[in-house]
């Protein structure tokens, strides 16, 4: 129910942002403040209670905003979340938003882990394989393993590439037991 | 009857010694103490001949006394034929009853031969039936017997066949349990086997991968990505 609460407002959102936004700005905000508000119990206190008044609400909102210089949308989209007492689903709605805006823009995300650090030529040349892959723009989110011991992981959607050391051991000891 | 015999009879015995009696036995008949009933005419005239009868007997041996030897021959010639009107006398009264009476008789022992015949013919006729169905019921032992034989043995064919499909169930059985464990062993063994495999060359990849074997990998996902796009 949250999910699809949270599609709900993360469609809103793509809706108004596609007509006079940017959805890489306006996500990075969204995901700013949604760090923020993960990291201050106070924060969440304020927007959880119901005893404090929702002017007072939107009045620590409006100076949190102004301090991180969101733009108008983001901070009347948190506002409403604010009056509709939604803003739990920060996170939730922040990866919906993410995935949709990534549809609309036409730009495929890519989980790229990796054993050590990707030197730039190593991400340039697997962002450009990537894009002849799919036909489309790209987004990486790398990260590190250290478990993978060598090479790399891809992962678009349900979809894996795995070039990693454990994986080629995984698949020799699956091999080897006959499984 | 048997009183008018009884009456004669001793009429008879008495006229031999007393000359009283034959009036007296004529009384008798007049009298109608016979038995006879005075109604029925042909009673009556057989009790007038009888009476006259009984008179001429008395008549003739009234002087039986007076005569001595030749009297005494007399005497026995009275009674040889006081015995023979005596028993005429009889025949004659007697033979119709007497012949109905044996008649009856005769009808009742043929009767009963008869019967006594239908009797043995059945008892015969059942002892022959008894004796049939005791031959058919040894018979009935025999197929019984024989039966019996017949289905003990195929009941014994049955549990021998029955013991050994179930002994061959139970082999094939401990055949299966055995593969089973043998295939779950060598499983096993093949599982630890190829674990210990992946671990000492985990080991080994961790001691000498260094930082150009890691662009090298990089770089040949990069090459399979590139064929995976052409």
């Amino acid at each position: 129910m949250p999910i699809a609460i949270a599609n709900r407002y993360a469609r809103a959102l793509v809706d108004v942002v596609s007509q006079k936004g940017d959805y890489r700005q306006v996500r990075q905000e969204l995901e700013s403040f949604a760090a923020v508000y993960s990291e201050s119990a106070e924060l969440r206190e304020v927007f959880d209670t119901p005893a404090l008044p929702l002017t007072e609400k939107l009045k620590v909102l409006a100076a949190i905003t102004g301090k991180m210089g969101t733009t108008s949308i983001t901070t009347n989209f948190l506002s409403v979340l604010g009056q509709n007492y939604r803003m739990n689903l920060l996170e939730e709605i922040c990866r919906a938003f993410h995935k949709l805006a990534n549809d609309r823009l036409g730009v495929v995300e890519v989980k790229v882990v990796s054993a050590a650090g990707l030197s730039e030529t190593e991400r340039q040349a697997l962002r450009a394989r990537f894009i002849d892959l799919t036909g489309k723009e790209v987004e990486f989110d790398f990260r590190l393993d250290r478990e993978l011991l060598g090479g790399v992981l891809a992962q678009i959607g349900s979809t894996v590439y795995d070039g990693s050391v454990r994986g080629q051991l995984d698949r020799i000891r699956e091999r080897l037991t006959g499984q | 009857m048997p009183a008018f015999l009884v009456a004669c009879l001793t009429g008879a015995v008495v006229a031999w010694g007393a000359n009283e009696a034959p009036r007296s036995v004529a009384a008798l008949v007049d009298s109608g103490q016979w038995g006879l009933s005075s109604n029925d005419p042909a009673v009556g005239a057989r009790k007038a001949s009888l009476g006259n009868t009984v008179k001429l007997a008395t008549a003739s041996v009234a002087p039986e006394n007076a005569e001595g030897e030749e009297g005494a021959k007399h005497e026995l010639l009275y009674k040889v034929i006081n015995f023979v009107i005596l028993v005429g006398a009889l025949a004659y009264l007697l033979r119709k009853p007497l012949a109905g009476f044996f008649v009856q008789r005769s009808e009742s022992i043929r009767k009963s031969l008869e019967e006594g015949r239908k009797a043995l013919e059945s008892s015969q006729a059942q002892l022959r039936n008894i004796e049939e169905k005791l031959r058919g019921l040894e018979e009935e032992i025999s197929r019984f017997k024989a039966a019996a034989a017949r289905e003990m043995e195929a009941e014994r064919e049955r549990l021998r066949q029955a013991a050994a499909a179930e002994a061959e169930r139970i082999l094939q059985f401990a055949r299966a349990e055995i593969d089973n464990a043998t295939r779950a062993a060598k499983l096993e063994l093949k599982v630890y086997a190829a674990g210990q495999a992946v671990e000492l060359a985990e080991a080994m990849i961790r001691q000498r991968l260094d930082e150009a074997g890691q662009r090298r990998l990089v770089g040949r996902f990069v090459g399979e990505l590139t064929r995976k796009s052409s």
